[in-house]
């Protein structure tokens, strides 16, 4: 079991480092230069008089941006190592700092739309199959591909438009409570949860057509515990994978959630960082990802053999 | 990620529409209610499309507006005349042919923390300015600063400034927000403190930040020094002004209909002529150098005079106007907005004209080619224009189409805010497009002289550079306009500027919002506005 363990834990540290190192790279390529960036934002580069090289000399050098390449890699590996990721480009404040207060505004609706994503996805899945009317288990299977097809800024202005102007059941901006946090929540549930529902689902009605299945009726096992305890233990699996990525994938989907509905947060911070070629926060937020992404792909990985123990067997 | 949600946000302006007619009024100034006067109290929330940046106004840059009614200058302009009004100055002197400005100051100004507002402080703060031009910013106030000697304090409430040159526009600069004064204190704290919040003599105060969220003013209730271009020269009749950040437009408009802010930055991409009669509309055009596209004068084609002036005469801005603009903004009719001071009507020279163009390549060598695009020398008339926001891609769009029927190409390129700063910067374009906000003709400095920012590369009319550069030494204002109007007709006639469609802010309010006002740049402010009760 621990050279499992460990195993995992090793994959999850190189998956952070390749982002890192990834980002760096690719923003490093970038045509452009981060410091007439940050001198147009403030207004210093375009509409006004030429800045003196002084000033951008100062700025360069402030910044690291003078060192080589491989020099400012380490250099910011190395800060980034002992938790310091600089100062923000456009904001000029510590990162450290706007990451604290923006990322709990994202976490809440992360872990709001992880509960409904998963009520709604596991919720669809069992009823699908074990609804005995063939209209309404048609209806619920192919429930999951519309909606994941559909683009979570619609689903977001959708919702705005019935629960927040019309019924005003719930405001329509802002981060101000619970309330403020149910549609945003539900923007970015829903398509996850038609991806959960999708695997979940058809992953039952599969296992349920397994010979083991004709086994456990034979046994006289009621039909809630054929499903619940046999079948879904099994497709739970896949369904599992797929819970770990979109987990990875909770950044990208909060940049349109709150900006649909004017909310702080991790997703707005990062949608502002890479127009403004902010590298040093680019970077951070990408670790940010990374981390959260293999942290969740590692606990899936430690659940595993709880459910099915021929997996860490197998992978002595 | 600028997702453009075309259906819903048809769907919100739709319930906005109801007669199809627009209510409100032109221009600054919508329709008086029958009411007694402004009623004193409330608060005016205001959904803005981004955050505001710096909370520091001598920092931050040109696109923000909702930290300008922090900090007062010493002097303003009237936006319907363009005049020069008193400020926290009450008089000023010009010296030395324009090297040398000499103000008076009121006596009575205090800064929000008490501290007193005087000849020092006036000092402390250009001083301050200067230095931080040096660590990279302030870069807009030290472009007002340049040639800067030195404050000299005459006595606590008479300042002179002077320069090592005349410097004709400095009286209009002192106008500009990032020259407005900050408390003493505040010019000794860093650039990041700096960045969280200023302390002014303006009639609002910071009251709250929520970085990426919202920004509370309060209004300042001792405050009497606002200048007589303001329609409240006394303290705001609200108590608090929110700027809330919505930066979806559709969700921005859904805000408004649905009563959760009093008022909003219009999305240009919505056509106002759609909002119903319920809804004020306030609009102020800038008064600066319209939207514009800057040949690239050292782009091997646009080198050349008749090229230009063909793309110049190509473009059917009329077209323009009635398939893409609303009733708030007006086709250009020069290099310059209608209500830039000194602005001359050139609408002759810009109307469109298909057998100008002819001529006017034709005479130049350029003959139209098999695929119906001209060219001369083996070089096709194929000219590149990168841009970044979807905003104005219609209006791209639609050039492109009126250019082809003319049998010129134009290639749009959409990049990311990061490409396209490289592509200026190096030189990798044909057009740049935008517009710059300053009610002065120093705004022609700004692109079309190569010490600034010169998007138009322009230095090939060498004697319309000097022209521009002259007006900026010249104090005597009646000679000074002659030269505005010149180095306007210079600029159209040599195709240095192809200007497209003026630039427009536009706030759309509650009807129980009264009397937003704007400055002569075009931001709103609302130190006399108010609200029904």
């Amino acid at each position: 079991m621990t050279p499992y363990i460990l195993r995992r834990i090793g994959y999850a540290l190189f998956v952070v480092w390749a982002a890192y190192t990834v980002t760096f790279v690719l923003l490093y390529l970038l045509p452009s230069d981060p410091v007439e960036l940050m001198l147009t934002t403030t207004g210093a580069g375009e509409s006004s008089l030429k800045v003196s090289d002084e000033a951008r000399a100062a700025l360069t050098a402030k910044y690291g941006f003078d060192q080589p390449f491989i020099i400012q890699y380490l250099m910011l590996l190395g800060r980034a190592l002992t938790g310091n990721f600089g100062d923000s480009l456009q904001h000029k404040t510590p990162i450290t700092e706007l990451i604290v207060s923006t990322a709990p505004q994202t976490l809440q609706l992360a872990g709001l739309a992880l509960l409904f994503s998963l009520i709604i996805g596991v919720g669809i899945a069992l009823l699908a199959n074990f609804s005995r009317s063939n209209p309404v288990r048609s209806i619920l299977f192919s429930l999951p591909p519309v909606a994941a097809s559909l683009p979570a800024f619609w689903i977001g202005l959708l919702l705005l438009q019935f629960f927040s102007y019309q019924l005003k059941w719930f405001p329509a901006l802002g981060n101000n409570g619970f309330p403020a946090l149910v549609l945003p929540a539900l923007t970015l549930a829903i398509p996850a949860a038609a991806t959960y529902a999708q695997i979940l689902g058809r992953g039952m009605a599969k296992e349920l057509h397994a010979p083991y299945i004709d086994i456990v009726r034979a046994k006289g096992a009621s039909r809630a515990r054929v499903q619940l305890v046999h079948a879904f233990r099994n497709a739970m699996l896949p369904a599992l994978t797929i819970l770990g990525i979109t987990i990875g994938g909770i950044l990208a989907g909060a940049v349109v959630t709150e900006t649909v509905f004017s909310r702080r947060g991790l997703g707005r911070l990062l949608q502002g960082a890479v127009d403004a070629q902010d590298i040093p926060l680019v970077q951070t937020l990408v670790i940010l990802s990374a981390v959260a992404f293999a942290v969740a792909n590692l606990a899936v990985d430690l659940i595993y053999p709880l459910l099915d123990p021929r997996i860490a067997r197998a992978g002595r | 990620m600028k997702k453009r949600p075309v259906l819903i946000g048809a769907l919100l302006t739709a319930a906005l529409a109801l007669s199809g007619c627009a209510g409100g009024a032109a221009a600054g100034e919508a329709e008086k209610p029958a009411t007694s006067g402004p009623v004193v109290g409330g608060n005016l929330t205001v959904g803005v499309v981004a955050w505001i940046g710096p909370l520091d106004r001598q920092q931050s840059s040109s696109r923000t507006f909702t930290n300008i009614q922090v900090t007062d200058s010493l002097v303003d302009q009237d936006p319907d005349t363009g005049k020069i009004v008193p400020w926290l100055a009450s008089s000023w002197e010009i010296e030395n042919d324009g090297a040398r400005y000499v103000f008076k100051l009121r006596d009575d100004v205090t800064f929000s923390n008490g501290e007193k507002f005087d000849a020092e402080a006036v000092k402390l703060n250009f001083d301050s300015i200067i230095e931080l031009g040096k660590q990279g910013t302030a870069g807009q106030a030290n472009a007002y600063l340049r040639g800067y000697t030195g404050t000299e304090v005459i006595d606590p409430y008479t300042v002179a400034i002077s320069f090592d040159a005349p410097k004709a526009g400095f009286l209009q600069a002192a106008s500009e927000a990032p020259l407005g004064f900050v408390s003493p204190s505040t010019t000794k704290q860093t650039i990041e403190e700096r960045a969280n919040g200023v302390i002014g003599t303006g009639p609002f105060v910071i009251k709250d930040v929520v970085k990426d969220e919202r920004l509370v003013l309060s209004a300042r209730k001792d405050y009497e020094w606002g200048s007589t271009a303001r329609k409240n020269a006394s303290a705001p009749h609200i108590d608090t002004l929110t700027y809330l950040v919505i930066p979806e437009s559709s969700a921005r408009i859904g805000a408004l209909t649905s009563g959760s802010v009093d008022a909003i930055q219009w999305p240009s991409s919505n056509n106002i002529d759609e909002v119903d009669s319920e809804y004020s509309v306030y609009s102020r055009p800038s008064a600066g150098i319209v939207y514009s596209l800057y040949p690239n004068t050292a782009d091997p084609i646009l080198s050349q005079e008749a090229p230009r002036r063909a793309v110049q005469r190509a473009i059917n801005r009329q077209e323009i106007k009635s398939v893409l603009l609303d009733k708030t903004i007006q086709p250009a009719t020069s290099v310059v907005s209608a209500v830039f001071p000194t602005y001359t009507d050139l609408s002759d020279k810009l109307s469109y004209n298909p057998d100008e163009v002819k001529k006017i390549l034709t005479a130049d060598g350029w003959a139209i080619g098999s695929d119906g695009i001209w060219a001369k020398n083996g070089q096709r008339l194929a000219l590149s224009l990168p841009f970044e926001s979807s905003e104005n891609k219609a209006l791209f769009e639609l050039i492109q189409q009126q250019l082809k029927a003319n049998g010129i190409e134009l290639d749009l390129r959409q990049v990311t805010g990061a490409e396209l700063q490289a592509s200026l910067k190096s030189g990798d374009y044909a057009f740049a497009f935008g517009n710059f906000t300053r009610p002065d003709p120093d705004a022609f400095l700004v692109n079309f002289v190569p010490e600034y920012s010169n998007l138009a590369r322009a230095d090939v009319t060498p004697e319309l550079t000097q022209l521009i550069k002259d007006q900026s030494v010249n104090v005597d204002a009646a000679s000074r306009a002659k030269q505005s109007a010149d180095i306007q007709a210079g600029l159209i006639d040599h195709a240095i500027s192809i200007p497209l469609h003026e630039a427009v802010s536009v706030i759309v309010t509650d009807k129980k919002v009264h009397d937003v006002a704007f400055t002569a740049q075009w931001w709103a402010i609302f130190g006399a506005a108010w609200i029904d009760q």
